[in-house]
């Protein structure tokens, strides 16, 4: 069987067990239909920049960084800063 | 490099270490689940993730090599890294350095004719640098690996020493290392104490040298206990572990 055939298979069994199970009010990984995946939050964990955060959100994991410097504004716009 | 900034005070560094006295440094094992192997360091105020994908199929597939797999290794820092103004994000000078020489160590260490025509890729990404981002992303690398399961011919843990203010220091950070004298990144195998990295910035004397090394070797036994530490954590409890900065 090609590798091709096989995914698609794969993928179709998949999508058939994901909407069996919804039809049954729940979820393949066992949550309810209105449930989150858990949320963790940490403020900060990054020093080097102004602010921080990680969130999680099951495993998905995104830090994000804000830096702030001192910069040169546009000669249009003298009195704002620059957002990049 | 200045020489008239005092970075030692009563044999004590800025941070109050001795000069044989490495950071604090935790190794997690296992932090990235879509990965084949990762680790997680943090040594001092540098925090590395490291993810290593592989062996697969290569891409570009003229690049196989029929008779061992091709190792590939990228180094990033990110821009937020660093204390001082936000870097530019996309390759380096330093970063195409780093990545170089980090894939050059695990070239010598990854038994690559186990698995030919495929690749080993191993991503380094720093979040977070103080000085010595190259030898914490060496010793992540190393346990990223075992955890992949990729066989190695030994393994690999590495530290920078250096000399400031006159004297020989070990795992110099990035005060010591922007004012210091010297500096010398080393990496040194676990089993056959074999040199594997060796990079130096600045002068040292040919006694200087030899001290150095002494003390990296002692340096460099303690990481790889931790780095062993670590492995046998994540696979004496497999229960999924946070991942927390």
């Amino acid at each position: 069987m090609g590798e091709e055939t096989k995914n698609m298979i794969l993928s179709q069994l998949r999508r058939e067990v994901l909407i069996d199970s919804i039809n049954k009010n729940k979820r393949y990984d066992g949550r309810m239909l209105n449930e989150f995946r858990p949320i963790e939050l940490q403020f900060g964990p990054v020093t080097t920049a102004e602010g921080s955060a990680l969130v999680a959100l099951g495993n998905t994991k995104v830090l994000a960084a804000v830096k702030v410097t001192m910069a040169t504004p546009f000669p249009d716009r003298p009195k704002e800063g620059v957002f990049i | 490099m200045t020489e008239d900034k005092r970075l030692i005070v009563d044999g004590k560094r800025g941070d109050g270490r001795t000069p044989e006295e490495l950071r604090n440094v935790r190794i997690e094992t296992g932090m990235l689940k879509e990965a084949d192997g990762s680790a997680y360091i943090e040594w001092g105020g540098n925090r590395i993730v490291c993810g290593v994908y592989g062996p697969k199929d290569c891409i570009p597939r003229h690049a196989a090599d029929p008779y061992k797999a091709i190792l590939k290794c990228r180094y990033m820092m990110s821009p937020f890294a660093s204390q001082e103004e936000h870097g530019k994000s996309g390759p380096s000078r330093r970063s195409t350095e780093l990545s170089k020489v980090i894939r050059h160590v695990f070239e010598n260490l990854v038994i690559a004719e186990r698995f030919p025509n495929t690749q080993i890729e191993i991503f380094l990404d720093v979040l977070q640098a103080s000085g010595g981002t190259r030898t914490a992303s060496i010793t992540a690398a190393a346990v990223a690996l075992a955890n992949a399961g990729i066989p190695m011919r030994d393994m690999v843990a590495a530290v920078s020493v250096g000399k400031a203010d006159g004297k020989v220091l070990v795992d110099l950070d990035k005060e010591e290392d922007n004012s210091g004298q010297s500096d010398m990144p080393i990496a040194i195998a676990r089993n056959s104490k074999e040199i594997l990295l060796l990079q130096m910035d600045g002068l040292l004397t040919k006694e200087e040298v030899e001290k150095a090394l002494d003390l990296a070797e002692r340096a460099v036994e303690k990481i790889g206990d931790m780095q062993e530490e670590s492995l046998r954590q994540f696979y004496e409890s497999p229960e999924k572990k946070k991942f927390v900065m």
